[in-house]
């Protein structure tokens, strides 16, 4: 009990600073004050979302939110205007009226939703037990799939339509349990460990049950990549190579900064790769540690200029990896249906050992997810950065 | 070896997906646009033999579970008649528009973007694949985001021609992300309430929920999908984003998508409101189907209004369809079996007429430069073919008997007879002389007036590249307007399962 | 743990979601409306993340223990929707890029991000139902 009072309270401060900020973005009318503030917003989120032990989601809003979007809104302003005009008037009536309606009904809805934390929810009980009591592999016993050990039993499933008593009573049961000291699970499991190597719940639901979803988030990111390139990309003309672009001419002076960003890029490259290899075993996995490895390249390219970003990766080559990443996940899944499975049923990868086949179909599309994320930020924020042409009238 | 019997499911996302991300790699030239026409002509192949295998196996519906996960736990593709017709109709619009998209691109599109742009338009009709054939409720979900990041940048590459082309998109970015937010609120409510994501799965559980019309977690996920798919369906009121977004897209981009998006969006809707929720739910104990008639029905008639009003063709058609989409929930809303049927028919009716007559008016847009009347007048002799196409495809919309459009609007008023609705038969009525108001600005301006525009004056007959899958969809609306047995059997056979429940 | 006491915390996901909603109605700034919308999407994850706390949970991720088996000691929290919330955000991401790249080129085109002042320079149309 008390681990859920203590969520709460650390919750109700930092969502009462989350709001806070929320609305000064809302209101404040410089742009790059915004900026900060979002991403101010984003390492609160993080927090929040450590409070309520969702790592791998706290890592991504920490990376993305409070690092790529803040630079990306940074390098937008830089090409639009500094400050929102001054509004006609205060507080926009239709405005406030539509939002408490909308609030209103949603407030409504909240009336029939199970307690916060209640661990009788039917979520916790319905289908992702189920789905963690697996060993890999004897999901079904069909082929590439193992059968059952012989003591398995099948998890207690609580029928989501418990009556008030017993319900009550599923809850007097659990807090006994809890008072001998038996940490009784809600959730029967583990064994959900992939053989012994997928030890992240969240990895394994990510990469392997939902392991479809994944690859056309992979694509997404992809389509935003090409989506940029698209709209952005400046024609290619031989004519205007020479005129100097701001932003990116090397901050020469800056000593300093020269000096501890070469120190770090290695740091946060080994950093990044530790963290798309360790998404198995702790927080963490393609897309963190594609964002994270993005970052290293971009804090090259934000002191020695882009065009020795360009020498060491070329436009071109970007272009070609960040296809590569989504090519390397629906690769997987398209080699399972070659060697007899369904798509992506990574056991199908290693018969004679199903869960080392998962593992090892795990980790490549990981490295598919690293590649396109981090090559489609590196693109997304050299278009943004890009200078544009001046303003043309239409 | 692979059999690929056993997974055209996945395949027929899977392939675009591929092929898509492939594009980019294509370089210069026409090489991206071939390799295009061949995915997404593979595509088609992959769904017309789906649909033979559905039929050949006579079982309710196909299941592929990716990953060999069960289906509780991973995620099904679950393919029946409706999705196994719908994703006939959206991968075969989908690869007769791209065979047309090549001179219009050339023309439209700056040369060193066309694997880009083509990238992004295999990958549009992968997302909308991938949302009619999922089974998964929060895959539907990352899908319909795919399907509208793409249309973003699609719709944006209109902006070479018009400015106006980057606002429309923004707004459709905005409102369409609001909707799609309201989609997912949606599912999670339905998530908390079943603690699963499986379709079929949800519908059973929420089956077993006792006193559901008074579950308020449920009551609002209801609203809030209705809403937000209400928005993607582009249904009046929530259309604003559709004129704008349809008239200063690129030619090609705005045929492929009034032939497909927001038909996908429509079959959304039947999954949830029929596949999930369940008819009585949905429309017998919840007066939705109250408030999906009063929009349908003023979209009909404002919509029809302001396409009268409109000097654009482009713009024109943009109501029309708002007015189109109109019908197709007016249809289902009936929740009786004709209704249903009539708008599972007109998806497919409108799809090729609308589809034809945006190509008809890319052509225009290739060879005179402009979609206003003013650029189409007296184009009647220059361009024989192409005007022909678009006045039987305008015929199509007001509902002469012998186009397909017709036999929607026959199945419409008895569906609205079956439910007692006559004042709906008087709406369609309505709607289809104001068709024939807005439809005949277009006939008069292209066959009674002398050319105006120079251009015009020595216009000549849209390339055969254009003409081909032009007269191929406005062909398949005269055949299907005939001969409607296919369309009909299929329409009524899915409506009797969707009302049966069936998710 | 009971009564509204109970649910109070879906309510902040609420407010926030309304504040960012406001946003995006409200304000005539281009770029103001994309972080509103991420706000919006902000409180949608909230809710799903605060869907998976269980009583006393900690983070689901297993540890070893002694004989080298793979255990999670005591419950833990739902993964499932930190799984579908880590899609997401990558999913608004890439609408913000989406969004940020469209705002350059309305600036490119029409030398303001505001939205009325753009519908003002729009505003030749016919623009009605």
């Amino acid at each position: 009990m008390t681990s859920l009072q203590e969520i709460l309270l650390v919750d109700s401060l930092l969502l009462v600073l989350v709001t806070v900020t929320a609305v000064a973005i809302i209101e404040v009318r410089s742009l790059y004050a915004v900026a900060m503030l979002t991403g101010v917003y984003s390492l609160l989120m993080a927090l929040v979302w450590t409070n309520m032990h969702s790592m791998d989601v706290a890592f991504t809003e920490a990376a993305v939110g409070g690092g790529i979007s803040t630079i990306l809104l940074i390098g937008t302003l830089v090409h639009t205007v500094r400050d929102e005009k001054p509004a006609k008037r205060r507080l926009h009536l239709p405005a406030l009226l539509v939002t408490v309606l909308t609030g209103g009904a949603l407030i409504y809805g909240t009336f029939d939703m199970p307690d916060f934390g209640d661990p009788k929810a039917t979520i916790h009980h319905y289908r992702v037990p189920e789905m963690m009591s697996q060993t890999v592999a004897f999901a079904t016993g069909r082929v590439g799939k193992q059968a059952p050990p012989a003591d398995y039993q099948p998890p207690p499933r609580m029928v989501p339509t418990l009556s008030a008593e017993q319900l009550a009573a599923e809850r007097r049961r659990a807090d006994e349990r809890l008072k001998a000291g038996d940490h009784g699970d809600h959730h029967l499991h583990p064994a959900d460990d992939f053989n012994g190597h997928v030890p992240n719940a969240v990895t394994s639901l990510l990469a392997a049950y939902r392991g479809y979803d994944t690859m056309f988030e992979t694509t997404v990111i992809f389509t935003a990549g090409v989506a940029l390139l698209l709209l952005l990309r400046r024609p290619r003309r031989e004519d205007d190579e020479d005129e100097p672009q701001p932003g990116s001419e090397p901050l020469r002076g800056q000593v300093i900064l020269r000096v501890m960003s070469k120190l770090f890029i290695p740091f946060i490259l080994a950093f990044g790769f530790y963290v798309i290899t360790h998404g198995e075993l702790g927080p963490g996995g393609g897309f963190q540690g594609g964002v994270v490895i993005a970052t290293a390249f971009i804090l090259y390219a934000l002191i020695y200029g882009r065009p020795a970003l360009y020498a060491v990766i070329s436009p071109g080559n970007l272009e070609r990896l960040a296809a590569l990443g989504v090519l390397v996940y629906s690769g997987v899944g398209a080699a399972c249906l070659l060697l007899g499975g369904n798509f992506l049923d990574y056991a199908a990868l290693d018969r004679a050992s199903p869960g080392d086949g998962e593992a090892l179909g795990m980790t490549l599309v990981e490295y598919g997810v690293g590649i396109t994320v981090s090559t489609v930020m590196i693109i997304i924020f050299n278009q943004l950065a890009e200078q544009q042409p001046k303003a043309r009238a239409s | 070896m692979l059999e690929i019997q056993a997974h055209l499911p996945v395949l027929v996302v899977v392939v675009p997906l591929i092929g898509g991300v492939l594009t980019s790699l294509m370089g210069r030239g026409a090489l991206p646009w071939a390799w295009a026409t061949l995915v997404t002509g593979a595509t088609f192949a992959l769904t017309l033999r789906l649909m033979a295998t559905l039929l050949a196996s006579g079982a309710p519906h196909i299941s592929y579970e990716v990953g060999n996960w069960p289906r509780w736990w991973g995620i099904e593709y679950r393919v029946d008649l409706l999705n196994a017709f719908i994703l006939l109709v959206v991968a075969g619009v989908g690869f007769i528009t791209t065979i047309y998209a090549k001179e219009s691109v050339a023309d439209e599109i700056p040369r060193d973007r066309h694997n880009l742009f083509y990238t992004v338009w295999v990958l549009a009709i992968c997302g909308l694949l991938g949302i009619t054939v999922t089974g998964d409720a929060f895959n539907v979900y990352v899908l319909l985001e795919i399907s509208s990041l793409t249309v973003y940048a699609l719709i944006a590459m209109g902006k070479d021609r018009n400015r106006k082309a980057l606002t429309a998109s923004l707004r459709y970015l905005i409102l369409g992300s609001v909707g799609a937010s309201f989609i997912l609120l949606g599912i999670g409510y339905l998530m908390m309430v079943t603690g699963t994501l499986n379709m079929e799965d949800m519908r059973e559980q929420l089956l077993r929920t006792p006193d559901l019309d008074h579950h308020r977690t449920v009551l609002v996920a209801f609203a809030f999908l209705l809403v937000g798919l209400s928005l993607k369906m582009a249904l009046y009121p929530l259309h604003m984003w559709l004129p704008k977004a349809y008239t200063y897209a690129p030619s090609a981009v705005t045929a492929l998508l009034a032939a497909t998006a927001t038909k996908v969006a429509v079959y959304m809707s039947f999954r949830f409101l029929f596949g999930i929720f369940g008819p009585e739910f949905s429309f017998q104990r919840l007066p939705s189907h109250l408030i999906l008639l009063a929009g349908a029905c003023l979209g009909v008639v404002f919509s029809s209004l302001s396409a009268i009003r409109q000097q654009s063709v482009k713009r024109l058609l943009a109501y029309s369809s708002v007015g189109q989409i109109a019908y197709i929930v007016a249809g289902f809303s009936l929740a009786n079996e004709n209704g249903v049927a009539a708008s599972i028919i007109h998806i497919f009716n409108h799809a090729v007429t609308k589809g034809g007559m945006f190509m008809a008016v890319g052509a225009v847009a290739l060879r005179v430069g402009g979609t206003d009347l003013k650029h189409m007048r007296g184009l009647g002799r220059r361009m024989p073919l192409t005007m022909a196409a678009l006045t039987v495809g305008g015929l199509g919309l007001v509902g002469f008997p012998l186009t397909a459009g017709f036999i929607s609007k026959w199945y419409l008023i008895k569906g609205a007879l079956d439910a007692g609705m006559w004042g709906l038969i008087a709406i369609v009525l309505l709607g289809s002389i104001l068709a024939l108001v807005y439809v005949w600005k277009i006939i008069e301006a292209v066959y009674f007036h002398e050319p105006e525009d120079p251009r015009a004056r020595d216009a000549t007959e849209a390339p055969i590249m254009m003409l081909v899958p032009m007269w191929t969809l406005i062909g398949l609306s005269l055949y299907f307007g005939v001969d409607a047995n296919f369309t009909s059997d299929t329409a009524l056979r899915a409506a009797k399962s969707l009302l049966g429940g069936a998710p | 743990m009971s009564g509204y006491f109970g649910i109070y915390n879906y309510w902040i996901y609420i407010a926030l979601m309304m504040i960012g909603f406001y946003g995006v109605i409200a304000k005539m700034n281009l770029v103001k409306q994309a972080i509103a919308l991420g706000i919006f999407q902000t409180g949608i994850f909230l809710f799903y993340i605060s869907m998976a706390v269980v009583d006393g949970g900690t983070a689901p991720i297993w540890t070893t223990i002694g004989d080298g088996s793979l255990k999670h000691l005591g419950p833990y929290d739902n993964p499932l929707p930190h799984v579908l919330i880590l899609t997401a955000i990558v999913v608004s991401v890439s609408i913000l890029a989406v969004a940020l790249a469209l705002i350059i080129n309305i600036k490119r085109a029409y030398g303001t991000i505001e939205y009325d002042e753009i519908t003002r320079l729009d505003s030749d149309e016919i623009d009605d139902a």
